[in-house]
């Protein structure tokens, strides 16, 4: 198993970066405005994947799941005293970013993969996903900046296998929450025997109501302040 | 140059425009003019031959990440569908894997495939126990240097062979100075390879040979597959594995080539067009 890293110092004043999902996206500024409520008063960063949101190019013009590591990595939006949090598909980014030393502390939100297929599955997924981006003669070319690009409609998941899910949190060196809501693809049970056998010093496990996008992130940001707050006064 | 599927392709051409298509594909670091020597040969069967760049190789367009094996293989799903379908596919390495993975997506497109040494990573390679702590940080290290330093100048093409030589060693030297010749761009100070640095880069995902073994039985056409017979780098299968990886496929045959390692198609050009012109007659047959 891996070796343990040191824990950074994550205090009030750390840096959160918020990594999107890559195809459902998230509004940074509703973010932003309910950690403020929920008594952050540190930086606040979003991590956009182009495509949803329209502002950004597509360099390659095709998008992978971990994508977003790769657009990071080699920059300084992560790093040892960054908290990086990782929204849906992009929880496995939060977690590459702290087993690779690029975060002080990760949180993932609804993001720690799945629905678990077997691999034969995964594969016929992936060949879908090709046979519709061939199949869409509307996204061949490039969208306009204001369009949602179509490719985010034909079938992009996140590693969807179990063991590695396993490993990643039994492995993470950092902090680590995990925040489940109603719309995560996995259910209660499934995330107890993820996180069994995960070290209860590291990692936290918290899950908010089914409820209005706004509450939801009313109780997530909550849970994200209260987690790092605690981590800062653990440190000190 | 064609744009296709978001990307631009280097394509290299051989043989008459509506002669039977076949696509070349390279491997990992290589570039399409690596089948300057094998190309004219189908050609002269009668064929018309169509090599691309992969993206991230040679003069095709740039990466955004490491993780390329679908996008790679869409490019030459859309190549085959210009091409009219019904093209046969000889790929080496890393590009065998492709041929077999773009005919596992749309069979009605392929009618054969050729894998040249191109039947995956020894299972070691997928151990479930590595250290992800180090897997991760060792990309995201890479990446640092990516982005945070210009890629590394050789002062001169020959020492850029050196190099290449160096992990190919069986590669004929005027083989290498070929591949070097069309891989290097000049710079500033020297010379760097045209192949993207982010190709080298991936991080510790969820492929294992169970998932190699999906992709495999998911192939329907015909398959040649043929290796050398000398232990060379990155030809790392045994026999044993070999045969296993030929069981996962539901048709295909295995030609063995003396006096060969990893590029057998470079290091033994007149068997490996002997095997294939075999399969294809019993194709026809």
């Amino acid at each position: 198993m891996s070796a343990s890293r040191q824990v950074n110092a994550v205090t009030s004043r750390s840096r959160l970066l918020l990594v999107s999902d890559i195809v459902v996206g998230i509004d940074p500024a509703m973010w932003a405005d309910a950690l403020r409520r929920a008594g952050w008063g540190g930086p606040v960063e979003a991590h956009i994947h182009p495509g949803r949101q329209g502002d950004v190019a597509l360099p390659g013009g095709n998008h992978e799941p971990l994508d977003p590591a790769f657009a990071l990595g080699g920059t300084d939006a992560i790093g040892e005293a960054v908290v990086v949090v990782g929204f849906g598909r992009s929880g496995p980014v939060a977690q590459l970013a702290g087993l690779g030393g690029r975060a002080a502390a990760v949180a993932v939100v609804d993001g720690l993969g799945g629905p678990f297929v077997e691999p034969a599955e995964q594969i016929a997924a992936t060949l879908d996903m090709m046979r519709a981006t061939m199949a869409d003669e509307a996204s061949h070319s490039l969208p306009a900046p204001s369009e949602v690009d179509r490719r985010l409609g034909h079938g992009l998941t996140p590693h969807r296998d179990r063991p590695t899910a396993e490993r990643m949190i039994e492995a993470m060196p950092v902090p680590m929450l995990v925040v489940e809501t109603a719309d995560s693809p996995l259910d209660a049970s499934t995330v107890d025997e993820l996180t069994s056998s995960a070290d209860r010093g590291r990692l936290t496990v918290t899950r908010v109501g089914r409820s209005t996008p706004d509450r939801v992130a009313t109780e997530v940001a909550d849970a994200l302040v209260t987690w790092v707050s605690d981590l800062g006064r653990r440190e000190l | 140059m064609v744009e296709m599927n978001r990307t631009q392709l280097r394509l290299w051409e051989w043989g008459a425009i509506g002669a039977p298509p076949i696509l070349l594909v390279h491997g990992a670091f290589d570039h399409g003019r690596m089948w300057d020597g094998f190309a004219p040969a189908l050609a002269d069967r009668g064929f018309r031959v169509v090599a691309p760049d992969l993206r991230g190789h040679g003069d095709s367009g740039r990466l955004a990440s490491g993780h390329v094996w679908s996008s790679c293989a869409t490019d030459l799903g859309f190549l085959a569908r210009d091409l009219g379908g019904d093209v046969g596919i000889i790929g080496h390495s890393f590009g065998g894997g492709q041929a077999m993975f773009v005919s596992a997506a749309w069979p009605e497109l392929v009618r054969w495939v050729v894998v040249l040494d191109g039947l995956g990573p020894p299972p070691e390679v997928f151990d479930e126990d590595i250290d992800l702590v180090e897997v991760a940080t060792k990309s995201f290290d890479a990446l640092d240097r990516i982005r945070r330093r210009p890629p590394r100048a050789y002062p001169t093409r020959d020492e850029m062979a050196d190099r290449r030589a160096a992990v190919n060693s069986r590669l004929p030297r005027a083989w290498v100075d070929h591949l070097v010749l069309h891989g290097a761009a000049a710079v500033d100070g020297g010379f760097v390879w045209k192949s993207d640095a982010l190709f080298n880069v991936g991080f510790p995902g969820s492929f294992g040979v169970a998932h190699l073994r999906a992709e495999f039985e998911a192939v329907t056409c015909p398959v040649l597959a043929v290796t050398g017979a000398v232990h060379d780098t990155w030809s790392e299968l045994t026999p044993e594995q070999i045969d296993e990886r030929l069981s996962w496929l539901a048709s295909s045959t295995h030609r063995v080539v003396d006096g060969a390692g990893h590029y057998v198609h470079v290091e033994q050009p007149a068997a490996t067009l002997a095997a294939i012109d075999e399969f294809l007659a019993g194709l026809e047959g």
